[in-house]
């Protein structure tokens, strides 16, 4: 393993530094409340094996995600270095793009460097204040980058107005993985009072290497986006296999509660086109399973689609590349025209829910704009219309809910799934903070299905921390085995998350919490279902 | 009739040379595309959603339903933060303490200005601005006076405390490079000399014309929810923007195409030309 760095980092060491910058150490982090507060108990921070430390660099701080190339040549550093420099000019360029150019503009132009955003980031925070984790680090690389080359002058003035970084390879390398060590929660651009978005310029940087370099995440871009675009689904599951699946799903509540079940397929002209993530189909089936059953039994005309891409959800573009985000956002919506729908509804996926609910309002014309609802203000409209008939003492059990980000802060979705909560579970406690100025999962911006190299562990040690707080400090004075609690996130990326942190630190087995999502919970609640739906052991 | 003075004078050109570099900087902002929607909440603007950050997507078939909107609590919103920087106050006083000072000392000092000038316009119309002159010329005095002097009060405590904490933190001294600290040290001598329209030469060109920029990320960006809807304005500048050509060069991007031929271009990505 390399030297770390002692003296207090600087934004050029992100280029000069010879040693990584920074090393994580369970024992400097924020604790978490007892009895998970002795990091000795959980599993050592997984080294990278000597033939990963040789090919890829991991002079950030330790861990891989990008995995940029270790030695590079002189030739192949300087073609880099030109690339980056007309990726950062076309994200200057109205043309390029006019997708964020605005809010970047502003973002690179006017701050203040007075840290108040610092205060709010989990991540910052949660891993004992390290630098290079502060919302405004990777922000302040790209703004000296710009004024030093791009700017008019700036060698000249250099650094009096801070142009006093150096383009090479280390700080391309950094700077890449820099920009996954963030989960575009944007709760440090809440934070902020002129309105800068540290989190916004966070994704820039990835479109400039994803849009210019190639260089991306394997697990979005590669698995993700293209293989989403390829066989239809982010998960890998081709059309046929998606077909299977619902038949399994149907077979199965059949035999477990004798009732007919039938999940529509294709159906033309129905009212709803209802996407789901397609992780939900593999890791927990129950979810699209109970959608099924509360929209049948509330007699809403729906269908699910078959068609490449229309069954997952999923637009990882929205992580790191506006191009993916929009091939797969008008593939959606060329679906529900294709299938006659009146809208489309986005089952329990956070990042869904804003890629389609609202950033992709802005790619669509007449032709293909279809109206597009969160799951969220549906079943509320279901659970208060008296079309079921509930009996909350079912779900007599300690619940919390999780706000995802994108479906709360940035599109405002706050109280539906609470007034749910409230009536159907009498043990319904809030997290603090919660509603909008929640926190992040720590799986946010795709890192939940990042599962490369040692990436996992920083998602468990540091950006999921304080989620885990938070859950641990809901139920506080109940953390025994003894009775089962609930945790409701109504996102796949959220639940894929708290699932790995829950393994991880061993929270079920030790404090006997559990999650899943808002439907489960519903279909629970529901007299006619005459065995209890959420099945504790399988969860 | 008397000539207006060579302060006077300065004074004006400075005011002239500010507001145009504003300006420019201002038609920059403005002149960039609409972009895709990345809204932020609370918005204010959300009628009796506000008080806890809910919007429109609340609601069953939001796109069917007016637009609940309510100019009240934006507008109370803005004087909030123009008149107290309540977002600075509640996240972070101990900046606060001294960014208050300032930013109140500045508006006293933009009326300064326009008192001394309103008192040029008006003396080289023959009225006179004095303690012991008419109505209208012994309020403009007092005024002028109370506002030079406050806003010169205030915004030196201010702009000491924000260059000490600057100096003295960490995690400001960090990322400041060495003209935000000539901001505060010139703005500083400024005041103590008094050579005030200096500043406005000056000032345009950093970072601390923000409040024009924290009006286009409140209006613009974080509150900009308006949908795109079948024949809007919003409609016109994407099909406009959609017209763009596309020059990044991953290999995932169709070369030579316009963002619209792009984005239908997925047998790329199903053929395997991508990486
Ligand atoms: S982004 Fe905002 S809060 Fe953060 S340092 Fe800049 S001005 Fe301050
Ligand atoms: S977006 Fe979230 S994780 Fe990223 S810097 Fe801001 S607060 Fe931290």
């Amino acid at each position: 393993m390399e030297k770390t760095i002692k003296k207090p980092i600087k934004i050029t060491d992100i280029s000069k530094s010879k040693e990584q910058l920074v090393k994580i150490n369970p024992q400097e982090l924020v604790p978490l409340p007892p009895p998970y507060d002795k990091p000795d108990n959980f599993p050592k921070i997984k080294q990278l094996t000597e033939e990963q430390e040789q090919q890829m660099d991991s002079s950030l701080d330790g861990f891989v995600l990008v995995g940029f190339p270790k030695s590079v040549s002189e030739e192949q550093e300087k073609k880099w270095v030109e690339k980056f420099l007309s990726g950062v000019k076309k994200l200057l360029n109205k043309e390029d793009n006019w997708t964020f150019l605005k809010p970047l503009l502003i973002s690179l132009e006017y701050c203040t460097k007075c840290q108040t955003c610092s205060k709010a980031c989990n991540i910052f925070q949660m891993s004992g204040e390290k630098e290079i984790y502060r919302p405004t680090y990777r922000a302040e690389v790209l703004r000296r980058i710009i004024k030093k080359y791009i700017k008019p002058g700036g060698r000249l003035f250099g650094k009096f107005y801070g142009a006093d970084i150096d383009l090479n390879r280390n700080l391309l390398a950094r700077l890449a993985e820099l920009s996954y060590r963030c989960t575009l929660c944007r709760r440090c651009a809440q934070a902020c009072s002129i309105g800068i978005d540290n989190a916004l310029i966070t994704r820039e940087i990835r479109k400039i290497f994803s849009q210019e370099l190639d260089i991306t995440v394997p697990d979005l871009h590669k698995l993700g986006t293209v293989q989403q675009l390829e066989t239809g689904s982010s998960t890998g599951m081709p059309p046929l296999a998606f077909k299977d699946n619902i038949e399994f799903l149907e077979e199965d509540f059949e035999e477990y509660t004798k009732m007919k079940f039938n999940l529509p397929v294709n159906v033309p002209n129905a009212d709803i086109l209802l996407i789901h993530n397609a992780g939900e189909y593999l890791a927990w089936p129950e979810n699209p399973e109970a959608f099924g059953i509360i929209l049948e039994a509330a007699g809403i005309s729906y269908t699910l689609s078959s068609d490449l891409v229309a069954y997952d959800s999923v637009n990882y573009g929205l992580f790191y590349d506006d191009i993916q985000l929009a091939k797969i956002a008008l593939k959606h919506a060329e679906i529900a025209k294709k299938l006659g729908v009146k809208k489309i509804v986005l089952g329990e996926c956070g990042h869904a829910h804003k890629a389609l609910g609202v950033v992709a309002d802005r790619i669509f014309t007449s032709e293909n704009n279809i109206p597009r609802e969160s799951c969220l203000t549906l079943l509320k409209d279901i659970v208060f219309s008296g079309k079921l008939a509930l009996d909350p003492s079912r779900n007599d059990f300690p619940v919390t809910l999780h706000d995802p980000c994108n479906i709360v802060r940035s599109m405002g979705i706050v109280e539906p799934q609470r007034k749910i909560l409230r009536k159907i579970c009498p043990k319904f406690r809030e997290m603090t903070p919660h509603g909008i100025e929640n926190y992040c999962c720590g799986g946010g911006s795709g890192f939940a299905i990042c599962k490369s190299l040692n990436f996992p562990d920083w998602r468990m040690h540091i950006s999921g921390r304080m989620k885990l707080k938070q859950i641990l400090e809901a139920f506080q004075g109940d953390l025994g085995p003894e009775n089962k609690k609930y945790v409701c996130a109504p996102c796949s990326n959220c639940k894929g998350q708290i699932r790995d942190l829950f393994k991880f630190y061993k929270v079920t087995e030790k404090s006997s919490i559990y999650y899943g999502g808002l439907v489960e919970l519903i279909v629970n609640a529901m007299s006619d279902i005459k065995k209890p739906f959420i099945e504790w052991e399988m969860l | 009739m008397s000539s207006l003075s060579n302060l006077q004078l300065f004074t004006l050109v400075s005011c002239v040379f500010f507001i145009v570099i504003l300006a420019f900087r201002t038609i920059k902002i403005i002149r960039t595309p609409l972009h895709l929607r990345w809204e932020l909440m609370p918005i204010p603007h959300e009628k009796g959603r506000y008080y806890y950050g809910g919007s429109r997507y609340e609601k069953i078939d939001h796109w069917k339903k007016p637009a609940e909107k309510s100019s009240l609590t934006e507008l109370t919103a803005m004087l909030e933060e123009i008149i107290f920087i309540k977002s600075l106050f509640k996240r972070n006083r101990q900046l606060w303490w001294f960014s208050y000072p300032f930013h109140t000392g500045l508006y006293f000092l933009i009326c300064y200005l326009f008192l001394l000038v309103t008192g040029a316009i008006a003396e080289n119309n023959g009225v006179t601005i004095a303690a012991d002159s008419g109505i209208f010329g012994t309020i403009v005095h007092y005024l002028t006076v109370f506002c030079g002097f406050s806003g010169l009060i205030l915004s030196i405590t201010g702009a000491a405390g924000l260059l000490v904490k600057r100096m003295t933190r960490k995690e400001l001294r960090l990322y400041s490079t060495p003209s935000d600290y000539f901001n505060l040290v010139f703005f500083l001598i400024v005041m103590i000399t008094g050579f005030i329209a200096t500043l406005l030469i000056y000032l345009p060109f950093t970072h601390m014309i923000h409040f024009m920029a924290k009006y286009f990320a409140y209006h613009r960006v974080r509150w900009a929810d308006e949908p795109n809807t079948s024949g809007s304005k919003v409609e016109k500048h994407v099909i406009k923007q959609l017209g763009y050509k596309v020059s990044w060069s991953a290999s995932h991007v169709k070369q030579g195409g316009t963002w619209a031929d792009i984005a239908k271009d997925t047998e790329r990505d199903a053929n395997g030309k991508n990486n």
